[in-house]
C-alpha cells in the first residue's frame, strides 16, 4: 500500500512514469529487508528488455517513420478509404480494418500501435479529425493484435498451460471478431456524437488512386510474403518492410531523400528508448512481485472466498483488471497463469482454452489502462497527446472490450464453439 | 514534458556538456538501432539460405538494450520521457518552479540510489583487489565480470556496462537541469 | 524460513511436479524450517537469470538444463553426446555414476551446490517433411537449443542448427522458418508441434539431463541437519523422476502415433558417419568424454 501511494504521488508530481515505476520497485525491494536482492537489481532491470519480441518496437517505429517519409502510408490509406466508402468517421473504421488485417499477420500490439500512429493518425488529422480522437482509435485497434491469431500472448499461454497452441488460436477467433465488432461499434457511435467528417468522394478517379497505391502495396506484401513463405519471423518481416519502403520511396515514388534517413533513425531511437525504459522498470517491478509470491497469495485469497465457479470467474477477471493496470500483458501472464490455471481447471472445472482466451483478452486491455500501459504511453508519445487525455478517450473502447470478456467468460461456447465445429 | 526548461540555456560549460552529451547519446542510439535492423534482415536472409547466423538474435537484442539505455539518458536531457501533467498544467509559474525542483531532486536521488546499487553489484574495489574477474568470482562469489553471453563469444559485462554509463549520463543531465533551475530563480 | 526454487517448466510438467513434491516433503521433515516456494514457468526469469539470482542468493534452488553450464565449461556438454546410452534406464544409471558425481561437485565454480541429476525425455526429431534417409536432412533448418554439442551434431549432419527461443518455435515451425526440431515426445505432444509435422524420427539419439542445484550462498547459511534432509529428499524425488520418464516417453509416443503422425524408428547407423565424427571432435574438446563412455559401456 505504501508503495502504491508513493508511486501515485510521484506520478502526480510529474516524474517520468518510467522513473516513478523504478522508484516504486526499489522501494518495494528495500521493504523486503533482504539486501541480497539489490545485487540482482541491475541484472533484472536489464533483463526486463532483454527479449526478442521487444525488437518489434524499434523495427516497426522505424518502418512507420520511413513509410511516412516515403509517402507510402498516405497512398495505402487512400486505397483503403476507397473500400470503406462515404461513411461518417470512415477513416477511423479504415484504421480498425487495417489493424485487424495487421493483427492477422503480427502478434504485437505495440508494433501495431506504432505503425498506425505514424500512418493513420496524420491522415485522419488531415481529414479533419481531432488528433486525440484519432490517437484513441489507433490505440484501441492495437488491442486486436494479441487476440486475433497469431498471437504471442496465446502462444505463451499455451506453453505455460501445456495445451496445443493451434487449438488456442481457434478458440481466439470468435472472441477476436467480437472484439473487432465492438470496437467498430464504439467508433461509429463516437463518430456520430463528435460529428466526424464523412469520407469525401475522392477528387481523383478511383483508377488513379489504385494505380498510385500499387507500388506502396509492395511494403505490406513483402512482409506478408516473407512470413508466409517461411523466410522471416514477424520482427524480421518488419525489416523487409523497411527495405521495400526504401526501394519504393527512393526509386518509384521518389519522395524519400537520403536526408530523411538520419532524422527517422534518431526519432526511432528516442521513441523506443522512452518506451523500453518503461518496460525495463516495469519488468523490475513484476520481478519483485513474483519474488514476494504475491500471485500465489492472491490465488489463495480468491479460492478461499468462494466455491462457486461463476463468482470465481468474476473475481478472477476483476483481479486481472487490477493487475493489468500496473503490469503489461506478457509479464502479467507469466505471473498469473502458473498460479491460477491449476485452480481454475482443477477446483472449478473450467476449460483451459476458455481460461486462455479470457486471460489474454483481459490482460490485453491492460496495455491501455493507466497508470502502467505501454500501449497507452506509446500512442500518447507518438501522437503528442497527453496520456491522461488519451486514457479518458479510450475508456469506451475498454468498456466494449470488457463486454466481450464478460461474454467469453460466462458463455463457454464463445471460445469453444468454433473448435467443436471444426472437429 | 518540459519544453520551457529544455529550450532554456543552462549557464556555461555545463550546458554545453549537457547538450553535447545528449546529442552523442542519441546519435549512438540511432546508429545502434540501424544496426539492429540490419542484423535482423541479415539473419532472415542467412537462415533462408540455410546458413543461420546463430549470434544474430542475441546481438540484435544487445544492440537494442544499449540503444534503449543510451536513448533513455538523452530523453532525460530533452524532457522526452512520458509523464503525467495533471499537476503541472494547473500550477502558477512560481509553483511550477518548485515542482520542477522537487522532480529534479527526486530524480537525482533515485539515480543516486540506482548508481549505488550498481556500484555494489560491480564491486570495482573488490575487482581491483582480486586482480581479475575470475579471482573475484572464486573469492567473493561475484560472477558479474565472468558471466558469458550465449552466442556472442563476449562477456556479458560488455552489454551490462551500459547501465553505469546510463547513470553517469543521466547524472550530467540532471545536474544541468538543476543549474537551469537555479538560473531561472535569479 | 521461506526458500525459493525457480525453474522454467510449467506447472503440468514432471520437473515442476517433482519440485513441488520435494518441497512439501522437506517442509514436513524440517517442521517448516525449510519452506521451499516453487516458482514455475520462468516466473523468476529465464535459466540465465535464475542462475544469476542463485549466485547472489536472491533465489535458493533450481532445476535447470545444462545450457548455462555447458556455455561456461565444455565438460558439462558431454551428456549431450549422441547415442551415449540406449534408453532412459541406462541414462539414469549414468547420472548416478562417478563422472556425473564429479560434475555435480564441480558446480561450486558457478557458485552453486549440486543436489542431484534428473532428466527429461529422450530426444527425437520432428520434421515438417519426411526424410527418406539421412541425406535428406542436408540443408534443413532444425531448431536446437544454443548448446555447442547439440548444434555440432546437426552441423555434422549437413543440416542448419537454428537456435530459437521456445515461445517462437510454434509459429516458426508452422510457417516453415524451421523445418524440424530436436525434442522429446512430451514437449511435442503438449504444445501441439506434432500437428504441423510430417514425420517423427523415433531416434532416441540424446539424453536431456537436468541438474537440481542450490545457491552456494544459501546453502552455506543453512543448518547442517536441514541440509541433510534437503539432500536426501531431492535425491529420492530425482530417482522417482528418472524412473517415470520411460513411461512418459512411451505414453506420449503412443498419443502422437494415434493422432496419425508417421513415426519412423531410426538408430545410430542411420545417422552415421556424423555420430563418429561428433565423438572425434569432442574427444579433443574434453578428455572427460572418454571416461563417461567407459562408464556407459559398463
Ligand atoms: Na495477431
Ligand atoms: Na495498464
Amino acid at each position: 500500500m505504501t508503495v502504491l501511494a508513493l508511486f501515485s504521488g510521484l506520478l502526480v508530481l510529474g516524474l517520468p512514469v518510467a522513473f516513478a515505476i523504478l522508484a516504486a520497485a526499489l522501494w518495494q525491494i528495500a521493504a523486503t529487508g533482504n539486501p541480497a536482492l539489490f545485487l540482482s537489481v541491475p541484472q533484472q532491470l536489464f533483463a526486463g528488455i532483454e527479449s526478442y519480441g521487444l525488437l518489434a518496437l524499434p523495427v516497426f517505429i522505424l518502418l512507420g517513420e520511413l513509410m511516412n517519409a516515403a509517402g507510402a502510408g498516405r497512398r495505402l490509406l487512400a486505397l483503403a478509404a476507397l473500400a470503406v466508402g462515404p461513411v461518417r468517421g470512415g477513416l477511423a473504421q479504415v484504421t480498425l480494418v487495417a489493424n485487424a488485417m495487421m493483427a492477422a499477420i503480427l502478434g504485437s500490439s505495440v508494433a501495431q500501435i506504432t505503425l498506425m500512429s505514424k500512418l493513420a493518425v496524420p491522415e485522419m488529422e488531415r481529414a479533419g479529425y481531432p488528433r486525440d480522437l484519432a490517437a484513441a482509435v489507433t490505440a484501441a485497434g492495437g488491442l486486436l493484435a494479441p487476440v486475433l491469431p497469431p498471437s504471442m500472448l496465446l502462444i505463451l499461454f499455451g506453453v505455460t498451460a501445456q495445451i496445443p497452441v493451434g487449438e488456442l488460436f481457434v478458440a481466439g477467433v470468435v472472441p477476436g471478431l467480437l472484439l473487432f465488432a465492438a470496437l467498430a461499434a464504439v467508433t461509429a457511435a463516437g463518430a456520430r456524437r463528435r460529428n466526424l467528417p464523412v469520407a469525401r468522394r475522392p477528387a481523383t478517379g478511383r483508377g488513379r488512386i489504385v494505380l498510385a497505391a500499387l507500388p506502396s502495396a509492395l511494403v505490406p506484401l513483402a512482409m506478408i510474403a516473407s512470413i508466409l513463405g517461411g523466410i522471416a519471423t514477424a520482427v524480421e518481416a518488419g525489416t523487409f518492410g523497411i527495405l521495400a519502403t526504401l526501394v519504393v520511396g527512393f526509386a518509384i515514388h521518389r519522395e524519400l531523400r537520403v536526408a530523411d534517413l538520419w532524422p527517422a533513425l534518431k526519432s526511432t531511437a528516442l521513441t523506443s528508448a522512452v518506451i523500453l525504459m518503461l518496460v525495463a522498470a516495469a519488468g523490475l517491478w513484476s520481478w519483485i512481485a513474483a519474488w514476494q509470491n504475491l500471485p500465489a497469495q492472491a490465488g489463495a485469497l480468491i479460492s478461499g472466498l468462494t466455491s462457486d465457479p461463476l463468482v470465481f470467474m468474476l473475481l478472477y477477471n476483476l483481479m486481472l483488471i487490477l493487475i493489468g493496470m500496473v503490469i503489461d500483458p506478457i509479464p502479467a501472464l507469466i505471473l498469473v497463469v502458473p498460479v491460477f490455471l491449476p485452480i481454475a481447471t482443477g477446483s472449478y472445472g473450467f476449460d483451459p482454452l476458455q481460461m486462455g482466451v479470457v486471460t489474454c483478452l483481459n490482460l490485453t486491455l491492460g496495455l491501455l489502462t493507466p497508470p502502467v500501459g505501454s500501449g497507452l504511453f506509446t500512442a500518447a508519445r507518438l501522437n503528442g497527446v497527453r496520456p491522461e487525455r488519451l486514457a479518458r478517450l479510450t475508456l469506451p473502447y475498454l468498456a466494449a472490450g470488457g463486454a466481450v470478456i464478460l461474454l467469453t467468460a460466462l458463455w463457454p461456447a464463445v471460445s469453444g464453439g468454433l473448435g467443436r465445429l471444426l472437429n | 514534458m518540459e519544453p520551457e526548461l529544455s529550450t532554456q540555456k543552462a549557464p556555461g560549460a555545463l550546458a554545453r556538456i549537457d547538450a553535447g552529451l545528449a546529442r552523442a547519446e542519441l546519435a549512438l542510439a540511432a546508429r545502434l538501432t540501424g544496426a539492429l535492423a540490419l542484423v535482423l534482415a541479415a539473419a532472415a536472409v542467412a537462415r533462408s539460405l540455410g546458413a543461420p547466423l546463430i549470434w544474430a538474435d542475441e546481438a540484435a537484442v544487445g544492440l537494442m538494450c544499449w540503444a534503449a539505455f543510451a536513448g533513455a539518458s538523452a530523453a532525460l536531457a530533452q524532457g522526452a520521457h512520458v509523464s503525467v501533467s495533471i499537476l503541472e498544467s494547473k500550477l502558477s509559474p512560481r509553483a511550477g518552479w518548485w515542482r520542477a525542483l522537487a522532480e529534479t531532486l527526486i530524480l537525482a536521488a533515485l539515480l543516486g540510489w540506482l548508481a549505488s546499487v550498481i556500484w555494489r553489484w560491480l564491486d570495482p574495489a573488490g575487482l581491483w583487489q582480486a586482480g581479475s574477474g575470475q579471482r573475484l568470482a572464486e573469492t567473493a562469489f561475484n560472477f558479474v565480470w565472468v558471466e558469458p553471453t550465449v552466442t556472442l563469444g563476449l562477456r556479458k559485462i560488455w552489454l551490462w556496462s551500459v547501465l553505469p554509463l546510463f547513470c553517469l549520463g543521466a547524472g550530467v543531465h540532471l545536474a544541468a537541469r538543476l543549474a537551469r533551475l537555479a538560473e531561472a530563480a535569479r | 524460513r521461506d526458500y525459493r526454487l525457480g525453474l522454467i517448466t510449467p506447472p503440468p510438467h514432471q520437473w515442476t511436479k517433482s519440485a513441488e513434491a520435494a518441497a512439501a516433503e522437506i517442509a514436513e521433515a524440517t517442521g517448516g524450517r525449510v519452506n521451499i516456494l516453487v516458482f514455475p514457468s520462468g516466473q523468476l526469469g529465464s535459466e540465465a537469470h535464475v542462475l544469476q539470482q542463485l549466485q547472489t542468493g536472491a533465489v535458493d534452488f533450481s532445476m535447470m538444463t545444462l545450457g548455462e553450464f555447458a556455455s561456461r565449461d565444455a565438460d558439462y556438454g558431454i551428456f549431450h553426446a549422441p547415442y551415449l546410452v540406449e534408453d532412459i534406464a541406462a541414462a539414469g544409471d549414468l547420472l548416478q555414476g562417478e563422472v556425473a558425481a564429479g560434475l555435480l561437485q564441480g558446480m561450486s565454480q558457478f557458485g552453486l551446490h549440486g543436489l542431484g541429476w534428473g532428466l527429461a525425455g529422450m530426444r527425437q526429431v520432428l520434421l515438417a517433411a519426411p526424410a527418406e534417409d539421412v541425406g535428406a536432412l542436408a540443408g534443413r533448418k532444425i531448431r536446437t537449443v544454443p548448446l555447442a554439442p547439440e548444434m555440432e551434431f546437426w552441423s555434422l549432419l549437413g543440416a542448419a542448427p537454428t537456435p530459437m527461443p521456445l515461445p517462437a518455435l510454434y509459429d516458426a515451425f508452422a510457417n516453415g522458418q524451421v523445418d524440424g526440431m530436436q525434442i522429446d515426445y512430451e514437449g511435442s505432444w503438449n504444445t501441439g508441434y506434432y500437428t504441423h509435422g510430417g514425420q517423427m524420427l523415433a531416434s532416441d539419439h540424446m539424453i536431456f539431463p537436468m541438474a537440481a542445484v542450490a545457491s552456494g550462498r544459501s546453502w552455506a547459511a543453512m543448518a547442517p541437519e536441514d541440509r541433510a534432509v534437503v539432500e536426501e529428499v531431492f535425491s529420492e524425488r530425482l530417482k522417482d523422476l528418472v524412473g517415470l520418464y520411460a513411461g512418459i516417453d512411451a505414453e506420449n509416443r503412443e498419443r502422437i502415433e494415434a493422432a496419425g503422425l508417421t513415426v519412423t524408428e531410426v538408430g545410430r547407423d542411420w545417422f552415421e558417419p556424423a555420430v563418429s565424427a561428433w565423438y572425434d571432435a569432442w574427444h579433443e574438446k574434453t578428455p572427460l568424454l572418454a571416461e563417461l563412455e567407459k562408464e556407459a559401456a559398463r
